[in-house]
């Protein structure tokens, strides 16, 4: 069995402003082969930004990361600044959630994916480097290619521009793809098409992607595998299949129940259909008691007792596995909650 | 392009017509009679009527435009005789103080402020960004500290104030610069440059302060940006990153440094006057002081001139540095 | 018979683009003929995508912007009609609440300030223990009054948001994207206080989202938008159950479900 292409032992991220030292995510462990999804679901605070960025060490000033992170065989934090940079671009490249933001305004689509090329391999030309853009916006279906490339971020419409983006991601064949919140800026339609898009491109080129996400919706039409992040720390970890139909935490049996869906069947019983809430708002670590973050919301901590509110739960195994696969939560109950008892 | 050029030329051509206008008018508006300062004393009715017929400020408002318009296009001529004096087209009009036409009058202290202007602008865009950049990139150091405060003072204090500051320190008590004076850059470039080393440091001072804020705040908000964290994602080294924070703090700075430079080119009239220099500033104060409509006239035009060829400038050269500004 | 909250008809507005000097006037066509109806008591659901003209048709409802033709109808009364007090009162009368509650709550002023503030521009004045009972309609303590925006999460601001369109006692609150800035596990908490406050204190609504199934289960009739023109409309059920329109059908197809295929 060749060895996964991403590999996270033990993840802390800690921040330093002045005097203080604290950690945003702790303990994290994951592993991801070639062609596999896995989808990052938190919400605010829950660190799955930080965690996409320290993967490729991109951590802002006054940020850190312990632990162990290797990418393609290479290990991310031991790695000094000329190995990271032959990683980054190369191994593995980053689709951000605003192409806006993400690209130059002063550079054209062409110069953009030329700088990927060039970057990694200085003895392709500034024209051939350009040619391979027009080939790649070509790939990731851009209209007219040899016309697009000569045009600028603001010249695109938000879906064309998201796919020159992965074209830019893409050009040097990453054996992981980061991707932060890739649909979120746009509409349901474009959405889709760029979540076919990255599906299709994974196909092709065999790599292993990192899907970080808030929409149960986006996670469940493009993940294998679902890793939801609550305050920093890991909650439930499972397949697809298991994660939706049998959530072993409470939390993401409630953010189920929170989330709106189209086809669920409605029980019109005169009264219109509510959805349930989770009482209460997302916390981080660094601002989370020293028993589980989620106990201030959780229905269930009043039966499981005092151990919620003064001890962290650990990683344990679920048995309701369907999928073959390993389903673990962080939970102190020992049974799978139902939605109607974490959520009014 | 050429047709966009052509557009904000007429448009321009219309404005300082006005300009004109508005400074004819305001002038004669004012109570004092430029022929009285020309018929000297004691100035009989009669002597004055004279002078004021001569120098055609007998007329109204309207009249004087028409002619100033006149002159520009067709020359102008004043008196007659032997006392008549011929202005050229375009004639900017004609300065009976100083006996000569206002061009070549302009023409005359253009140098002086030439010099003064731009060795003012290039010390200013040294320090100012020099400083910006350096307690950006150090920020809440001592550099940047420092630069904060200069940048606080420079804005606050008056031009005056800095300039009899540096004459009293440099010119009395350290006497290692002269306070006043002009050599032409021709004669000498090693005295022009002691001459001007004190005017520089007054104007580029207080000129220098803001550049220092823009340049700090505009390198602060490029080196967060995220199209750079994207493109260290893509493989670059920190100083290929830099090197590309500098363009997106480039734009407002380049736009900032050519309005700053018409303005300076207009003329100083505090920084010439502290430091005795006789260019377009002095020139201006010494026409308002004499009555000298045309002047005063003049070199209104040719500061408003200079302004719109600078704003013009700055609108052609936006759409280079920033394609967001390109018009389809 | 009453008059329904909200009735326009026939509405256009153009958007002028910079003209200058020789160069010709382009306008943007925002919404274009729309004619449309909120009843009292009443949730409509306004949907479509980015750029399709919902929230100029929204902005409309309560004069923030001027339809260039076409008659807006508050309770009866023609909005282009009313003068200056009129506004203000078709003001009280029809609140909004935005998408970001950070960026539409004043940053310097705290909840107590800001709630006063309505009164004061209404020329009211108000008592702690109505404020109290105002927080606490929104599902917030007392403690709230004395905080600043900053010093709470995104969905306490969104309920403060809230408790400012309902201070003037409205018949219509126009809400646009009210809970697309919020984390997921607090959008159902913010869904779930309008849903209530329609069915007790019988405030009509209209509710601008791009999200089909919020509208779906929020919304008593739905109107889906597409380059300023309404191309469907009708009762939330049967539009999400067989779509006639292609662009509703487009949406519903694209709309990706938080359920797997079985």
């Amino acid at each position: 069995m060749p060895d996964p292409v991403l590999q996270v032992e033990d993840l802390s991220i800690s921040f330093t402003t002045g005097e203080t030292t604290f950690d945003v995510v702790r303990d994290l462990s994951v592993t991801l082969d070639g062609g596999r999804t896995l989808a990052v679901v938190g919400e605010s605070g829950s660190g799955k930004t930080i965690t996409g960025r320290a993967i490729m060490r991109l951590l802002p000033r006054g940020a850190g990361a312990r632990g162990r992170i290797v990418v393609a065989g290479r290990d991310m934090l031991a790695a000094d600044e000329r190995e990271l940079r032959r990683a980054r671009g190369a191994d593995v490249a980053m689709v951000f959630q605003d192409s806006m933001s993400a690209l130059s305004p002063y550079l054209d689509i062409g110069a953009h994916i030329a700088q990927a090329v060039r970057l990694h391999d200085p003895s392709v030309s500034r024209r051939a480097a350009r040619a391979r853009g027009v080939e790649m916006l070509e790939r990731v279906g851009i209209p007219e290619p040899a016309d697009a490339v000569r045009r600028f971020p603001h010249e695109f419409s938000g879906g064309m521009r998201q796919r020159a983006v992965i074209a830019m991601a893409l050009v040097n064949r990453p054996a992981l793809l980061i991707a932060d919140e890739p649909t979120t800026a746009l509409d349901v339609t474009v959405q889709a098409q760029i979540l076919a898009l990255l599906r299709e491109l994974q196909q092709e080129y065999g790599m292993a992607m990192l899907l970080i996400s808030h929409d149960f919706g986006v996670v469940a039409s493009a993940a294998d595998d679902v890793l939801v992040l609550y305050a920093g720390r890991e909650a439930e970890y499972g397949s697809l299949r298991d994660v939706f139909e049998a959530p072993a935490h409470p939390y993401t049996a409630g953010l189920r129940a929170a989330t709106p869906r189209l086809d669920a069947r409605l029980d019109t019983g005169g009264e219109r259909t509510r959805l349930r809430a989770i009482p209460g708002a997302p916390t981080s670590l660094r601002d989370a008691g020293p028993g589980c973050a989620f106990a201030p919301r959780c229905g269930l901590a009043g039966q499981v007792g005092e151990r919620c509110v003064v001890e962290v739960p650990l990683r344990s195994r679920r048995t309701s596995g369907t999928t073959g696969g390993a389903h673990r939560a962080a939970c102190h109950l020992d049974r799978l909650p139902s939605s109607g008892e974490i959520a009014r | 392009m050429t047709a966009y050029i052509a557009r904000r030329m007429v448009t321009a051509v219309f404005m300082l017509l006005a300009i004109a206008f508005v400074t004819i008018a305001l002038f004669f508006g004012a109570s004092k009679d430029p022929a009285r300062a020309m018929c000297g004393k004691p100035c009989p009715a009669e002597t004055k009527a004279k002078v004021s017929a001569y120098m055609q400020t007998d007329q109204s408002v309207v009249w004087q435009y028409g002619q100033f318009v006149k002159g520009l296009v067709a020359g102008r001529t004043y008196g007659e005789g032997a006392q008549q004096v011929e202005c050229a087209a375009p004639c900017f009009g004609y300065s009976f103080p100083n006996r000569s036409d206002v061009t070549s009058l302009i023409g005359e202290r253009l140098p002086v402020t030439l010099s003064l202007a731009l060795g003012a602008a290039v010390l200013c865009l040294v320090v100012g960004i020099g400083l910006g950049a350096l307690s950006a990139i150090r920020k809440g150091g001592m550099v940047d500290r420092f630069s904060t405060g200069f940048a606080m003072f420079g804005l606050s204090v008056p031009t005056f104030l800095v300039g009899l500051l540096v004459v009293q320190v440099f010119g009395f008590m350290l006497n290692v610069l002269p306070f006043s004076g002009f050599v032409p850059f021709s004669e000498s470039p090693v005295d022009w440059a002691w001459h001007l080393i004190g005017p520089w440091m007054v104007l580029s001072f207080i000129l220098a302060a803001s550049y220092v804020r823009v340049t700090r705040t505009q390198l602060l908000n490029e080196l967060s940006a995220e199209h750079l964290v994207a493109m260290t994602a893509r493989g670059a080294s920190p100083r290929q990153v830099n090197r590309h924070a500098v363009r997106g703090v480039m734009v407002p700075i380049s736009a900032m440094f050519a309005l700053d430079v018409t303005a300076l080119l207009g003329g100083s009239v505090i920084a010439e006057k502290v430091f005795s220099l006789h260019g377009l500033g002095d020139l201006l104060l010494s026409g308002v002081n004499e009555s000298d409509l045309s002047i005063v006239v003049g070199v209104t035009l040719f500061s408003a001139f200079l302004i719109i060829v600078g704003n013009l400038v700055v609108d052609l050269l936006m759409p280079l540095l920033d394609p967001r500004i390109r018009r389809a | 018979m009453t008059a329904p909250i909200l009735e326009m008809t026939d509405v256009s507005k153009r958007f002028r683009t910079p003209g200058g000097f020789g160069r010709r006037r382009h306008g943007l066509l925002a919404v274009d003929g729309v004619s449309l109806r909120v009843e009292r008591g009443e949730a409509l659901g306004l949907v479509g995508e980015s750029g399709s003209g919902k929230s100029t048709l929204a902005r409309m409802a309560n004069g923030l912007v001027t339809p260039t033709a076409g008659i807006v109808r508050t309770d009866g009364q023609d909005v282009a009609a009313l003068g200056r007090r009129g506004l203000r009162r078709l003001r009280r009368n029809v609140a909004m609440v935005f998408q970001d509650p950070l960026a539409s709550l004043n940053p310097r002023q705290t909840v107590r300030q800001t709630l006063e503030n309505v009164y004061r521009a209404h020329g009211e004045t108000t008592s702690t223990a109505e404020l109290v009972a105002l927080l606490e309609s929104v599902g917030l303590g007392p403690d709230y009054l004395g905080r600043y925006p900053h010093q709470a999460s995104g969905g306490q601001l969104q309920r403060v948001a809230v408790a400012r369109a309902l201070a003037l006692k409205p018949d219509l609150i126009i809400a646009d994207e009210p809970t697309s800035a919020l984390d997921v596990s607090v959008r159902a908490q913010i869904l779930n206080l309008l849903a209530d406050l329609q069915r007790d204190q019988g405030i009509s609504f209209l509710h601008v989202s791009h999200d089909l199934a919020v509208i779906r289960l929020y919304s008593d009739r739905v109107a889906v938008m597409q380059r300023g023109r309404i191309v469907e409309t009708g009762p939330s059920e049967e539009i999400f159950r067989a779509p006639q329109h292609p662009c509703t059908q487009a949406l519903v197809e694209a709309t990706p479900e938080a359920e797997l295929p079985t």
